[in-house]
């Protein structure tokens, strides 16, 4: 088992040595200063996370590749195989120890305090938002990110869960707290001075002294990997450039010293010490033009997932409509199942299910059946391009809600279009392709009509499995800018535009062939015969 | 039955799901050239029978034979193997069926609607579709509404159209459901003179079902009298609307 396991290490570092990639799962859309899509060029990563990795690399002699997924998705996007390691504000906790292994810490966080600044009297210290010990106390209501060290610190000083508001990223809290729905956040420091140091309506507070670190994310088997991160990133401690780094970055703070960081003097710059400096000026330069071209450049990936994933699955739902009418239980069953098992989970887990677990799948497979990986490598077979699991998920789940929009069309063809089909010598398969589908799906058009509309906004779900479309690249944009409830309306914009376009082409399409069919008239001859 | 023989009822019976008798015993033929009327009052089983030897339906007792060869129609106890199946096709293709409310397909163009027995059912080349609905229309004169669409006709035109596009097939025998009961007198008037200029030059033979005593006194060789499922009379035209039979002189007098 141990053998295997190191053998399998090895594996992975003479991988990416051989290929001269070393791929990190990275969330852009979490907020800055992590990482985050560039100002001045939406396509490309910035962040200190980013520029660390890319001083990694440099000392493994490596290029290093963000493979950007949801936040939620990187340890996934690790576990499964196709990104090397996970980096991305990961703390350090013995939960995530019992499932992954840690790299060294490449940073010291504190948590941070921040009210309005109209609050200052009410609120002088951290203290005063937890109401009076004496009487009974009164806790303020509290934002903080989902599932962050923030919310064991807060537990810790006694508030109850109710109080804690969870959000997903970063800038909501603080967009909460101006907001009023709540009185106080509390996050990592390095959030805190990112997203409210720079801004008049908040106060930072002082820090709590509960500290944590974050490191970096590998799989538990990849030791080796692991040591020559350890490895690079111990000689960028040393060297000062890791200090260098975050200077540039406005994150420094002396408690870095405290895992190993040294500050070189010829490294240092000489102005920019005051940590409450505007850290984020850089990333907060919104370039209308550069937002429009981005969100247009991923308005093209969501098209083209439409344009092939559609098709896909209205040819699946017509195979399963038919399966699903046909007399023969053994061709029904299936279909039936299918359509009721994939309607009745969501598209969300598919997606997942399909891009992590299929790996994963494989790897068990090859370790339960060692003659099989003789044969093939299972894991790498089962291991699809993100592109593709998008188009079959998004396919495979939209011809099922496909297949009983076209049994409804079938159902609707009247009896007499069938006698009359077969009164001319047609077999039952001419008269379904000649008689039947035609009329069926023309009936049914409005309701094909409508699932392309809905799958155009559906597929803003694969950036879960870091297929990056317009919904991820306007949180990135909006959330690095400060910005996210305008980009979000330019990004609606931009959907309304694509729904618009969708339709006309759908109905220009079906028209080429059939130009009018009055139901009413239509009518007039499906009449039952007397 | 002889060699001029198209189509033949031998016995046939046919009861409905609940039971309730549809075709009791009915035994006729239909000899080349000849034109056969059934009348008889509503629900006495005429489009039933035209649905039984058109081959749409199956029987519980009794045959259809066309030109000598039987016809076998699947039900819950009959399952036709391919070959069957094929011979089934081949069957319906040789008879043309024309129905009472047309059912024309509303997604086709009037061309289209002609072209798609000889297509797939008699499986001939795309071109020989197009000359034979070409045809058929011409026949009927319809051929300039070739590229129109079916709801932009008449209800005379479409009824000439459902007549063109059972023509396509080049049928051996017509069979017709209520042909003028849709039309007023001008229009059925043109509809005789085309069902009686079709058996002249194609010596198609008909079966026509009808209400219509003047349509029946102008064009039917022999009338087939049902009642309740039985055929009640079966006599030349001329006897038959002459006959002193209680059960004629009911429905004549009902007519």
């Amino acid at each position: 088992m141990v053998c295997s396991a190191i053998a399998s290490a090895q594996s992975t570092l003479d991988d990416i040595r051989t290929r001269g990639v070393l791929r990190y799962a990275i969330d852009p859309s979490g907020g800055a200063p992590f990482a985050m899509p560039s100002a001045d060029n939406p396509d490309v990563l910035t962040g200190f996370e980013v520029e660390l990795m890319q001083l990694i690399g440099a000392k493994l002699g490596v290029r290093v590749e963000p493979l950007t997924g949801d936040w939620l998705a990187l340890v996934d996007l690790m576990k499964s195989g196709r990104a090397d390691l996970a980096i991305n504000g990961f703390e350090v906790t013995e939960e995530r120890a019992l499932e992954v292994d840690f790299s060294a810490p490449y940073y010291v966080y504190d948590q941070q305090p921040t009210i309005r600044a109209s609050d200052r009297a009410r609120f002088p210290d951290f203290a005063a938002t937890r109401g009076d010990a004496a009487q009974a106390r009164a806790f303020v209501p509290v934002a903080t990110l989902n599932g962050a060290a923030s919310v064991d610190v807060l537990l810790e000083f006694g508030w109850p869960r109710e109080a804690i508001r969870e959000y997903d990223d970063g800038l909501a809290p603080y967009a909460e707290l101006k907001a009023k729905r709540v009185d106080l956040v509390v996050q990592n420091s390095i959030v805190a001075e990112y997203y409210a140091g720079g801004d008049a309506e908040l106060i930072n507070l002082a820090p709590l002294g509960k500290t944590g670190h974050y490191a970096a994310l590998f799989r538990q088997e990849d030791d080796a990997l692991r040591s020559a991160f350890d490895g690079a990133l111990a000689a960028l401690k040393a060297s000062g450039e890791l200090a260098s780094l975050y200077r540039r970055w406005k994150i420094w703070t002396p408690e870095q010293e405290s895992i190993g960081l040294v500050e070189r003097s010829e490294n240092a710059p000489s102005n920019d010490i005051n940590l409450n400096a505007d850290g984020a000026s850089v990333a907060r330069v919104f370039s209308w033009p550069a937002v429009f071209w981005a969100l247009a450049k991923a308005c093209v990936n969501t098209i083209i997932l439409t344009v092939l994933a559609m098709p896909l699955a209205v040819m699946l739902g017509v195979l399963l409509a038919i399966a699903m009418r046909s007399p023969f239980r053994r061709i029904a069953w299936p279909a039936r199942a299918y359509v009721v098992v994939v309607r009745g989970t969501p598209l969300l887990v598919q997606l997942y299910l399909v891009y992590y677990s299929l790996p994963a799948l494989g790897l068990w497979l090859a370790g339960q059946v060692p003659s099989l990986s003789a044969i093939l490598d299972v894991q790498a077979a089962l291991t699809w391009p993100a592109f593709l699991v998008a188009i079959i998920v998004l396919a495979g789940n939209y011809g099922a809600y496909e297949a009983e929009v076209q049994r409804a069309g079938l159902d609707a063809v009247p009896e007499g279009q069938r006698k009359a089909a077969l009164a001319l010598g047609l077999s039952e398969r001419a008269m379904l392709w000649k008689i039947e589908l035609p009329q069926g799906f023309r009936t049914v058009l409005p309701a094909t009509i409508n699932d392309l509309n809905s799958m155009i906004k559906d597929s803003s779900l694969v950036s879960l499995i870091a297929v990056p479309e317009l919904m991820q690249v306007a949180l990135g944009i909006g959330k690095a800018t400060f910005m996210v409830p305008t980009v979000l309306v330019v990004a609606a914009a931009y959907y309304l535009l694509l729904s618009i376009m969708a339709d006309a082409a759908a109905r220009r399409l079906t028209r080429a062939r059939e130009p009018r069919i009055s139901i009413g008239r239509f009518a007039q001859f499906g009449g039952g015969t007397p | 039955m002889s060699a001029r023989t198209v189509l033949a009822a031998d016995g046939v019976m046919k009861r409905w799901p609940n039971g309730r008798v549809a075709l009791e015993s009915v035994s006729f033929s239909v000899d080349e050239r000849e034109i056969v009327a059934v009348v008889g009052a509503n629900g006495c089983g005429k489009s039933t029978l035209l649905s039984v030897l058109a081959g749409l339906e199956s029987v519980d007792a009794g045959r259809v034979q066309f030109r000598g060869t039987p016809i076998t129609v699947p039900n819950r106890a009959v399952r036709l193997s391919r070959y069957d199946q094929q011979a089934l096709s081949a069957h319906r293709a040789r008879v043309g069926l024309v129905f009472q409310q047309f059912h024309l397909f509303p997604h086709l163009s009037v061309g289209e609607n002609c072209m798609i027995g000889p297509r797939y059912g008699l499986q001939k080349a795309p071109e020989v579709a197009k000359r034979l609905a070409r045809a058929a229309l011409e026949r009927v004169g319809m051929h300039e509404a070739f590229d129109r669409r079916i709801t932009e006709l008449s209800r005379g035109q479409q009824q000439r159209v459902a007549i063109a596009r059972a023509l396509a097939n080049e049928p051996e025998i017509l069979l017709l459901d209520e042909p003028t009961s849709a039309l007023d007198p001008q229009r059925t008037r043109e509809i005789v003179a085309l069902l009686r200029a079709l058996t002249a030059e194609c010596a198609t033979a008909m079966v026509i079902v009808s209400h219509d005593l003047a349509l029946v006194r102008e064009i039917a060789d022999r009338v087939v009298l049902l009642n309740a499922g039985r055929v009640a009379a079966t006599l030349p035209t001329e006897q038959f609307l002459a006959s002193d039979e209680p059960l004629i002189q009911a429905f004549l007098s009902q007519v």
